[in-house]
């Protein structure tokens, strides 16, 4: 028996959709609700198609995402780009709200004023980023002091003239789909690296950051956890790992640090990698770490490589579900009757985007296609901040 | 929800001590006459029925099967949250509920009786309950 409360709660994200007739194709243009879950199954970048997908766990989406395709200055002349942006949040909503609102913008900004896209524009990007959304912080901070709990895990990936930027700081991740000739195989390259605790080379990093502190990493119920709180060692917000000023009362205890500490425990700087794009690079797969928890990167690249392209971000989000669900050991047709809030005991909110690489389309930057800006979650992701 | 949260962690404490006390309390075999089935337990070999979602409650993760629609009262959702917080998400295998059996048994009861939507008077029940207990 389903009550009619649940009815409601389930069905009412898309309700909030203005139904006006001859509305189908701004709905299609920007995605469909389908109760928790929330999907683009096509669409077409600078550098070939794309497919987006969101599911929701938490009471309140954490999770938000940009996809942004058209000249990446300012100014309407210059290369065109293809911008994805996976946003992880925890704690709450409000950094990966901030990030996927202002991180684009500020990429626009910085690409402007060197005049091109680079690692350390990105790099100033994600930092002017990190330090609106501390001073938002320590604006709220006396009405609202569990703001300085919260936090967004950030993957950036950016394809612009024949070359692909990749910056991470969290524990999202993309991989590649790069087809082997001579085996005609495609398999899958990670391209981004984790900011995780529970890596040995992670510990290391933070060990060597914080020679004096032997409690930056805590082995807390078989999980390593920073300062035994937080299990990634980067990302945009969490400013009570950040400030001395908002590790103290009223932050709720259990984010609380014994010492007054006079450096960042946590970094908002992005790892950045750059690659020139090959005719075998075939697809990115862009994904929150929902995703990653229940497949492998090679299982996520044969979905892709073997199932049609449209909807295909859909199709890697369902069959992570069915894991999901096996793991739980309850049938997958279960897990869909569980409400968000609940559903986070079973997975997480999960956000996939699946970017093709057209390789003619790669190489000539200078092609002319519709501008694209469109946020995963739709009426799931709740009003902008 | 914190109110009765506490209170179960009580009730939960106060069921420990008193198996602790007398070896032989055993807990009543139920059976429900509801056409809504919402709880039975079930060994690790039985399959799950359609619609239900299996849970191990207590310290020696005894095994239920619960209706995926129950799991979705406030009263599971602070059960479960508190797991959460304790242990996170990233649980092996079916869900854990850091609940004693009897509590569990108790709480489920009242909600298949219908007085799931007055939470006060849930907390009343299981009061009365702690009462009872030998």
């Amino acid at each position: 028996m389903v009550s009619s409360a649940t009815i409601l709660r389930m069905v009412a994200p898309c309700w909030r959709r203005p139904s006006v007739k001859g509305d189908h194709s701004t709905r299609d243009a920007n995605g469909r609700c389908d109760g928790l879950l929330w999907y683009k199954d096509s669409g077409n970048h600078v550098a070939g198609e794309f497919s987006m997908s969101v599911i929701q766990a938490n009471n309140l989406l954490e999770d938000h995402s940009k996809l942004e395709s058209g000249p990446v200055s300012m100014f309407d002349s210059g290369p065109q780009a293809t911008f994805v942006g996976v946003y992880d949040g925890h704690g709450g909503p409000e950094a990966a709200r901030f990030v996927n609102k202002h991180l684009f913008d500020n990429i626009r900004k910085f690409t402007s004023e060197n005049h091109g896209m680079s690692a350390n524009v990105i790099t100033k990007a994600f930092l002017a980023t990190e330090e609106d959304f501390l001073s938002l912080v320590r604006r709220q901070w006396q009405i609202k002091p569990q703001i300085a709990s919260v936090g967004a895990c950030c993957l950036v990936g950016i394809i612009c003239s024949g070359l692909l930027y990749i910056a991470n700081a969290g524990d999202s991740r993309v991989v590649l789909g790069r087809l082997e000739k001579a085996f005609k195989i495609v398999k899958a390259v990670q391209l981004s690296s984790e900011h995780n605790a529970s890596l040995e080379s992670v510990r290391e990093e933070l060990r060597s950051l914080h020679p004096n502190d032997p409690q930056i990493v805590v082995l807390k119920h078989k999980v390593w956890r920073v300062k035994g709180i937080i299990q990634v060692s980067r990302s945009i917000g969490d400013a009570y790992l950040k400030k001395a000023e908002f590790n103290r009362e009223p932050l709720l205890a259990k984010f609380r640090v014994p010492e007054v500490f006079h450096k960042p425990i946590l970094r908002a700087e992005p790892a950045i990698t750059v690659h020139k794009i090959h005719p075998e690079d075939q697809f990115l797969i862009f994904a929150s770490d929902g995703l990653w928890e229940h497949l492998s990167n090679q299982e996520a690249v044969d979905i892709v490589n073997t199932c049609p392209r449209n909807g295909i971000a859909r199709k890697l989000i369902k069959t992570a579900l069915r894991e999901a669900a096996k793991k739980r050991e309850m049938r997958y047709s279960d897990l869909k009757k569980i409400d968000r809030g609940v559903r986070r005991h079973f997975h997480d909110d999960i956000t996939v985007i699946v970017v093709f690489l057209d390789s003619h389309l790669v190489s000539r930057s200078t092609s002319r296609r519709p501008l694209l800006s469109i946020s995963g979650g739709g009426d799931l992701a709740g009003p902008s901040t | 929800m914190k109110p009765l949260i506490r209170r179960l962690s009580r009730i939960a404490d106060s069921s420990s001590c008193n198996r602790n006390r007398s070896g032989d309390i055993h807990h009543p075999t139920s059976t429900y006459s509801s056409s809504v089935f919402l709880v039975k337990r079930a060994t690790v070999a039985s399959s799950v029925p359609s619609g239900h979602v299996p849970v191990n409650v207590g310290e020696d993760k005894e095994r239920f099967v619960v209706s995926a629609e129950l799991l979705n009262h406030p009263v599971f959702v602070g059960l479960l949250n508190r797991s959460a917080q304790e242990y996170g998400y990233t649980q092996k295998g079916v869900l854990h509920i850091p609940c004693n059996v009897f509590v569990f048994e108790q709480v489920v009861e009242s909600l298949r009786s219908g007085i799931a939507d007055d939470t006060s008077e849930l907390i009343a029940s299981l009061s009365g309950e702690d009462v009872s207990t030998e």
